[in-house]
């Protein structure tokens, strides 16, 4: 009897236990894990730093105005908002429970709403924000009192205008804002705060959680921040107020920083401590899959970087590059890459809906 | 009274047989009543019904719409009305007909939410119009204790024994095909998306259980009813019943479907009134209720007469007991073109449809023409009159192969009708 249990048992293992020539299994949570502790977890870690940052920094150029403090209080910016953007492939769970993602990043932004509250009479502190809707405050707003007046004239504003005293108190309330929300926000990842990232991962539809958003994100930068500013729901009309942190110019960068955590979540790393996405679409037999969405990933990165070359964004659209026609058209290839095969490859569903089937 | 004679009857041998009909009413009455509930209590009524502006309406039914959004709970906490009322032979007569009504005209608002049990519970919903099946175990049979003794005629049984099996039979013919036999699709595609699933979640997608699993379901939904109809094998049959539908909800997001099908087979083990054992007094009625089936028959069949493979036109799909037999996923990106000023528009889906509208229009041919066709209209309505769609970007991978082009991106939708002309080619 034991014998034929022995013998059964490494029937199933020849049968089940291993993929592959002699390589370890590469499940679901193992990816998973690896995905919220490495990917997930760390990048909220990272915008909470690169916050507290943009605090200190804020904070140095309110108590001492100048153009070197600005470059640095604008550097922090870039950061944080870089941080931010990696954040948005995974931005599922507290971040929509807490509605935490409109406070942290609405856009587009309301200008004459932001210039309201300098010549207003309200009392700005940390009450006020909790009052507000969510385009008067966080990374967009601070963005424009940053950048919107070029650099020599928001040394002004916070010196010598007349409102210099409300943008800097603006200013101050919305880095701390700023600050706390992504504290809030990381906190319900971690084990020591609301453990959400244990709640996830548990979660049967973790993985199709993950890959929705991805779909969701990519979407969001053809449509939204590609294809807005360049009027292709508009019969054409360039529209150059759409495109994402126009003040700062940085709506490629913005799309480098999604592209960059795509990579992260597909790229096979073949290290059982770090499993990735392509790991898993590896043992599934789906490598060409996962090969091309990394080089759909790739050929959009080196576009970009062409055209970021001699143009930004914002220039791009205003002058009709068709280098951003070339673009577009990518990220349609990478959307039906992620949207229709993905889906099949990893058995999982596209859908934002619960409702019955068969 | 109704006393007496229940126990007079419990003495026989054919107590279980003699009140299986009515069982399978009460069941029946309480998978709807719960079903309903369960739809309301999701937000469903709000989310399918009122947010929708637009609904894909089926052939010759665009008059069926939605009301106001009152109007839709009402309906709706109508139909649970009835069905409580059917589960307690209540008005029995009465409420038929109206639960009938009330849910086949949701059904028929909209081709999104089109499911094959919806299907089936339209059909027995229709049945159960012309079946007294409120003769025992009832009010109406409290209140009139001869319904109890007149009993249900052996036709009437006979008829929902038919629709049962005529629903297992056409699943189990549908499964007969190369993707489901041969390359265990879409079994695989499931089964690996349990790989949650404690100690055996892991191993339900390697080769062979999804070849097994796929082989056993053809052959429980295309015999299952012969060993519920079989006397020695019904008990066998009925737990098989169980078993099976068990599994299914527990693999599978699919609602009160299996609910529905175990109340279904206990309509099997039912048996006539010694005094009214004639299998068919062939009448008006009952002559009504044969067409009843063949029309169902010519429906699971008339994708025969259309052209291309019908897993990739979905032409003659619909009605056709169907049931998971595909798995498709899809991409659709539509241009608005005017080609007086040459302008172009990509639309924006979700300006128009919701979310579960939009993922199942991308795989359905006949939605996207819908689709197309709407939005022109709605160009048409702002003034760009000679407005011109096409389906830029149309993707289709089905099951489980990889994607490929769907519908013909030259093609100017407006107006077009036939599935058949807009799509590409099989390409597998």
């Amino acid at each position: 009897m034991k014998l034929k249990g022995l013998l059964l048992g490494v029937c199933l293992v020849t049968l089940f236990g291993c993929h592959g020539s002699g390589q370890q299994l590469v499940t679901q949570p193992l990816v998973l894990e690896s995905i919220t502790n490495q990917v997930i977890v760390a990048g909220l870690s990272e915008f909470y730093v690169e916050t507290e940052q943009l605090e200190i920094a804020v904070t140095a150029f309110i108590n001492s105005p100048n153009l070197t403090t600005l470059e640095t209080a604008q550097q922090a910016w870039f950061s944080t908002q870089y941080a931010w953007q990696k954040t948005e492939p995974y931005q599922f769970g507290p971040i929509e429970s807490l509605r935490l993602g409109s406070k942290i990043n609405y856009w587009p932004k309301n200008t004459s709403e932001i210039n309201a509250v300098i010549i207003g009479s309200d009392i700005l502190n940390e009450d006020y924000l909790g009052t507000v809707g969510a385009y008067k405050k966080g990374l967009p707003v601070i963005e424009f009192l940053l950048f919107a007046e070029g650099s020599n004239q928001t040394v002004t504003l916070f010196t010598t205008n007349s409102n210099a005293e409300r943008y800097k108190v603006y200013l101050e309330i919305l880095a701390d804002d700023l600050h706390s929300q992504a504290l809030r926000l990381y906190s319900e990842w971690q084990s020591s705060g609301g453990n959400y990232q244990t709640t996830y991962v548990q979660d049967s539809s973790a993985l199709e959680m993950l890959v929705n958003q991805i779909i969701s994100n990519v979407e969001t930068i053809k449509s939204k921040k590609l294809g807005k500013p360049m009027g292709k729901q508009n019969g054409g009309r360039i529209d150059i107020e759409m495109v994402e942190s126009s003040e700062s110019d940085n709506g490629f960068v913005n799309i480098q920083a999604n592209l960059e955590t795509l990579s992260q979540i597909f790229q096979a790393t073949n290290d059982p401590e770090r499993y990735r996405l392509g790991d898993y679409l590896y043992t599934q037999d789906y490598s060409t899959l996962q090969n091309n969405i990394i080089t759909q990933i790739t050929l959009i990165q080196t576009q970009i970087s062409r055209i970021r070359e001699n143009k930004s964004l914002k220039e791009a659209i205003q002058s009709e590059d068709t280098r951003l026609e070339t673009l577009y058209e990518q990220f349609t290839e990478l959307i039906r890459l992620l949207k229709v095969d993905l889906p099949t490859a990893i058995n999982t569903t596209v859908h934002f809906n619960d409702t019955d089937g068969d | 009274m109704i006393l007496t004679e229940i126990r007079s009857f419990i003495r026989q041998k054919s107590y279980l047989s003699y009140f299986a009909p009515a069982i399978f009413r009460i069941g029946f009455g309480l998978v709807m009543f719960f079903g309903v509930l369960r739809f309301m209590a999701k937000g469903w009524v709000t989310d399918f019904y009122v947010e929708p502006t637009f609904h894909f309406s089926f052939t010759g039914f665009s008059w069926v719409q939605p009301w106001p959004e009152w109007g839709m709970w009402v309906h709706f906490s109508l139909m649970a009305v009835a069905a409580f009322c059917i589960t307690i032979g209540f008005l029995y007569r009465l409420v038929t007909p109206v639960f009938f009504l009330l849910f086949t005209y949701i059904e028929l608002i909209d081709k999104t939410y089109y499911l094959n049990h919806y299907y089936a519970i339209s059909l027995i919903a229709f049945l159960l119009c012309f079946l007294p099946l409120n003769y025992a175990y009832s009010v109406d049979a409290y209140l009139n204790p001869t319904y109890l003794k007149k009993g249900l005629s052996n036709w009437a049984i006979r008829l929902i024994q038919i629709q049962i099996s005529l629903i297992y039979i056409g699943a189990g013919i549908a499964k007969w095909n190369y993707d489901w036999l041969v390359l265990a699709q879409p079994m695989t595609l499931w089964m690996k998306a349990n790989y949650g699933l404690p100690i055996i979640g892991p191993y339900l997608g390697i080769w062979p259980i999804p070849h097994i699993l796929s082989w056993c379901g053809m052959l429980y939904d295309t015999l299952i009813p012969f060993f519920l109809l079989f006397q020695p094998t019904r008990v066998f049959a009925f737990f098989a019943v169980i078993f099976f539908h068990g599994l299914t909800a527990l693999f599978f997001n699919i609602g009160i479907f299996p609910w529905v099908m175990i109340a279904g087979s206990i309509i099997f083990f039912s048996k006539a009134h010694p005094e009214e054992n004639q299998f068919f007094k062939f009448s008006f009625r009952e002559g009504g209720l044969v067409l009843f089936f063949i029309i169902q028959i010519v429906l699971v069949t008339r994708h025969w007469v259309y052209p291309g493979p019908f897993f990739w036109t979905e032409e003659g799909f619909r009605f056709s007991w169907n049931v998971m037999i595909i798995e498709k996923t899809g991409m659709l990106e539509l241009q608005a073109y005017d080609p007086v000023t040459q302008k172009r528009w990509d639309i924006e889906t979700l300006n128009y449809l919701t979310s579960i509208q939009a993922r199942q229009m991308v795989t359905q041919p006949d939605m996207i023409l819908q689709f197309a066709n709407f939005v022109a209209d709605d160009f048409k309505k702002r003034g760009v009159k000679h407005i011109q769609v096409f389906a830029k970007h149309s993707y289709v991978a089905l099951n489980g192969r990889s994607s490929k082009p769907y519908i013909r991106s030259d093609l100017n939708l407006v107006g077009k009708r036939r599935v058949s002309e807009c799509l590409l080619p099989y390409p597998y």
